[in-house]
């Protein structure tokens, strides 16, 4: 039995294109004006804790405003207050329906997707507007979220496609001739269900390596290769932020006495629930257990669930169950853990934040040798097969906890998270890889007005009744004035040509 | 007296709180002595660009003056009603045409990511925005329904609750061992919610619906659920009632269920609460939570069936507890209809508000005669 693998068989981060963490984030002057599509974390309304986005955004802010003039769309109508601490920063929060009608006066908008629903209104307004989108746990999931309801979104990057091909001709397109959908028809649900999202997104990226090898393994493209077949290569790598305090402390897995293993998350076959509770469970059926574990959950509502399960595998008397109400609260328990478990086991499978988190505060972590974490290097991280070893392997960790290296492997997760996930490196990498692309993303920001114009004109086609109906509606004795009204609501013919 | 126009905007062949609203405030009206008729154009949001052409309809109405007789005020009701043009306006906002709005992105809402459907919608907003903005006064029906005003058109207006169109008449009877459900039947509503619970609430308890649908296939929908779960003999469809029926139906109802997607208002919660039942609603029910408060008034439970089921066993089993939920209800209302003031007082004061622009009309008419009779004896000084 492989207890678990210390090596170097992984991809060291150093060999990957990164930017030294003691460079100051700040780029010099602002790169231009962001829409910046997310769930904003409220602590205070008790909102989004969980959510990698939230998270993402609320780490940034402080970096982002260095490089942008932001504005954060949101679905609520009050700012958490750490927003309101940055506004003397230029940062401005808005609710996401602003967005659409003020949208050319941003440079850019990007979105950050996730596998949950309190993302649904950026995935809603990516179809809207497009523009960056950066995947947490969304892309390729095998049981996504809503999807968006009667997108006709492959309509849409069609159209997209036909503007971009008479770019040299403004204003050439005859609306009418672009393929648009039939009011009549209905659009099923794109398998995975981020094609869409990858598709009609400008400039695709990805918090997880894993996501982008397979979004460029699958050649889905985007609107940004539009004009050059779909170019994959317009696509980018963003790990998650960490903030920069978290690694000041000490790192963890000097301390003596009964050991503390940690993890987060509701119950469920993904985060290997079963298998952690087993092993607890055979350690306490041992002779002396040396180590005892917390289960930190993301709602009250788990609590039952993970009794029972604690119950079923004889493990409640090692294990102690928490609600935690943020990854705030996950971060203050590491200071108490001498080992963070991070199993992670699904098809196309995420740990989000934690992960990141533990890494940056010099907990030493394991994690399952599968999907996302098998990018992380051996010798920093154990790792555990998934399968039928896997309770066997987690318990042998468990059992020699005294003899692992545990400060060695502090150290190195430490030095991998410094490198990778340092909010200042993350803010300046999003600034480059933006920068990087400008020209294109400026360039498929004044095609999206050709299409705005398009779709309008068709709008008023369909309105006139040569769109769709056989009754023309400007054609009877009620035309006139019918058309003098939208005129002065600015709706006449003038506005949709 | 005044020449007041009430708009409405009428989906033919169905009924629910809109038309209950309208009917009493012209009744209000006219019993006040004013001079008061109802426009009303017939709306379908479907199909969705259709939604321009109706609001252009309203724009292009001249209610200006009709055989002989000016009107001195109109009051829009809801969209597209008050896209009517008029030097004096008032809005008792009902709501606005809310899938451009709160439901864009849900499944109440048939707006898509089309650029088309976006370019229609910031049409609309920029519209409504541009004509409410126009209203000499501006009123909304609920706490919640002046909030969207506020969030999604920045402008500012006036709670006016609108009174209950039966009061005084509401009584509270025995604790049958039936829910009520009271209302049109489309999905926003979540009649369907109470419905699928139903193979969880206790056998003896029968749900009676009062409405009538107003949505395509959601009666063979409704049909499928009671096959499936066997409740032929549990679910009645009442349809539309009269007044003195609706109120016995109040009065013995053991549990009032109305958990509407967030309702603008809720005529039913305020209702059941006047018959001194207690009522089951949902954590997003919107306008009801302005009424019902867990554990006092009623039961404030997440948007499933499992906790509604749960929810209407709880107040069966323990009939005391329905009780004192229902009489604390009772109590509110009482207090509700403006710290014991009668409805009439209530309808007074609302009326009084909804009228506000002709007195200041009135007002600037006497400074004006004022300053024109000031302006001899100013001259005679010179």
């Amino acid at each position: 039995m492989r207890a678990a693998v210390v090596g170097d068989r992984g991809k060291h981060p150093s060999q990957r294109s990164r930017v030294d963490p003691k460079l100051t984030p700040k780029l010099g002057q602002q790169f231009g004006k962001l829409g910046w599509f997310s769930p904003l974390s409220d602590d205070s309304a008790g909102l989004h804790g969980w959510s990698p986005s939230a998270y993402t955004t609320k780490i940034l802010a402080p970096f982002l405003v260095d490089h942008f003039q932001c504005t954060f769309f949101h679905e609520r109508f009050t700012t958490p207050a750490w927003c309101e601490a940055l506004t003397a920063r230029g940062l401005q929060t808005q609710h996401f329906l602003t967005a659409g009608l003020h949208w050319s006066d941003f440079d850019l908008f990007l979105y950050q997707l996730e596998d949950h629903r309190r993302t649904a209104f950026s995935r809603m307004h990516l179809g809207v507007v497009p523009g960056v989108v950066w995947f947490h746990d969304f892309l390729l999931t095998d049981d996504g979220p809503e999807p968006i309801l009667n997108s006709p979104w492959e309509r849409t990057v069609k159209i997209a496609e036909t503007v971009a091909a008479a770019r040299a001709e403004p204003g050439s397109i005859i609306a009418s001739q672009l393929p648009w959908a039939h009011p009549e028809d209905e659009f099923t649900r794109p398998r995975p269900y981020a094609v869409r999202e990858a598709q009609i997104g400008g400039l695709p990226i990805f918090s997880s390596e894993r996501d982008r090898d397979e979004y460029v393994r699958l050649n889905l493209g985007s609107l940004l290769g539009a004009e050059s077949g779909r170019s994959v290569e317009r696509s980018g790598l963003v790990p998650i932020p960490v903030d920069p305090g978290l690694f000041d402390g000490t790192v963890r897995g000097k301390g003596g006495g009964p050991r503390v293993v940690a993890w987060c998350g509701a119950p469920g076959m993904e985060r290997r629930s079963a298998v952690i509770a087993e092993a607890f469970g055979r350690i306490a059926g041992s002779d002396a257990p040396t180590v005892k574990g917390i289960w930190m959950l993301t709602s009250e509502s788990e609590r039952a669930l993970a009794n029972d399960m604690l119950l079923e595998f004889g493990a409640q008397e090692l294990v102690e169950i928490r609600v935690g109400k943020s990854y705030d609260d996950w971060i203050a328990l590491l200071s108490q853990v001498d080992l963070a478990l991070h199993l992670h086991f699904s098809a196309y499978g995420h740990t989000g934040p934690a992960l990141a988190l533990s890494l940056a505060t010099g907990t030493p972590v394991v994690v399952s040798d599968f999907g996302e974490s098998d990018y992380l290097p051996d010798g920093a991280v154990l790792k555990v097969q998934p399968g039928i070893t896997e309770v066997g392997e987690l318990f042998h960790i468990l059992r020699t906890i005294s003899d692992l290296p545990l400060s060695i492997l502090g150290a190195r997760a430490r030095v991998i998270a410094q490198e990778r996930h340092h909010a200042g490196v993350v803010a300046a990498q999003l600034r480059n890889l933006i920068a990087q692309h400008h020209a294109e993303l400026s360039d498929m920001q004044s095609r999206w007005k050709e299409v705005e114009r398009c779709a309008r004109e068709a709008l008023g086609q369909m309105i006139r009744g040569d769109g769709r109906s056989q009754r023309p509606w400007y054609e009877d004795h009620r035309s006139q004035w019918l058309d003098s009204a939208a005129t002065e609501l600015g709706w006449g013919e003038s506005s949709w040509r | 007296m005044a020449a007041i126009l009430v708009l409405g905007a009428k989906v033919p062949y169905t009924r629910g709180g809109q038309e209950v609203l309208l009917s009493s405030l012209v009744r209000e009206l006219k019993a006040r002595g004013h001079l008061v008729d109802t426009v009303e154009l017939p709306f379908t949001p479907l199909p969705k660009e259709r939604l321009l052409t109706q609001a252009a309809m309203w724009r292009s109405l001249d209610l200006t003056e009709f055989a002989g007789q000016k009107v001195d005020l109109v009051i829009a009701t809801k969209f597209p009603t008050y896209y009517a043009k008029h030097r004096r306006k008032s809005v008792w906002l009902v709501h606005q045409h809310r899938s451009l709005y709160d439901l864009y992105g849900s499944r109440y809402s048939d707006i898509s990511d089309d650029p088309r459907d976006e370019a229609l919608r910031r049409m609309l907003v920029d519209g409504d925005r541009q004509v409410l903005s126009e209203c000499a006064f501006r009123s909304g029906i609920s706490e919640n329904v002046v909030r969207r005003l506020q969030n999604y058109n920045q402008l500012e207006a006036e709670v006016l609750y609108p009174p209950l169109p039966l009061a005084g008449k509401y009584r509270s009877g025995r604790f049958e061992p039936y829910v009520l459900s009271v209302g049109r039947i489309c999905s926003i509503k979540r009649v369907d919610l109470m419905l699928k619970a139903m193979p969880m609430v206790h056998q003896f308890v029968k749900l009676k619906v009062v409405g009538t649908p107003d949505e395509p296939g959601i009666m063979e929908y409704f049909k499928n659920e009671i096959d499936k779960h066997h409740l032929w003999e549990r679910v009645d469809f009442l349809g539309r009632v009269s007044d003195e029926d609706l109120i016995e139906l109040y009065a013995n109802a053991g549990v009032v269920y109305y958990a509407p997607h967030d309702e603008d208002y809720g005529y039913v919660t305020l209702e059941a609460m006047a018959s001194g039942r207690p009522v089951v609603t949902a954590s997003d029910s919107g306008g009801c939570l302005e009424f019902v408060v867990h554990d006092e008034t009623g039961l404030v439970v997440a948007p499933t069936s499992d906790a509604m089921g749960h929810a209407v066993n709880r107040l069966v089993e323990d009939k005391d507890f329905a009780a004192r939920l229902g009489a604390e209800g009772a109590k509110r209302i009482e207090q509700l209809e403006m710290s014991g003031q009668t409805a009439q007082e209530a309808w007074d004061a609302l009326i009084a508000r909804l009228l506000s622009p002709l007195s200041l009309v009135e007002g600037a008419a006497r400074t004006d005669r004022d300053s024109s009779i000031s302006q001899p004896s100013q001259a005679a000084r010179a």
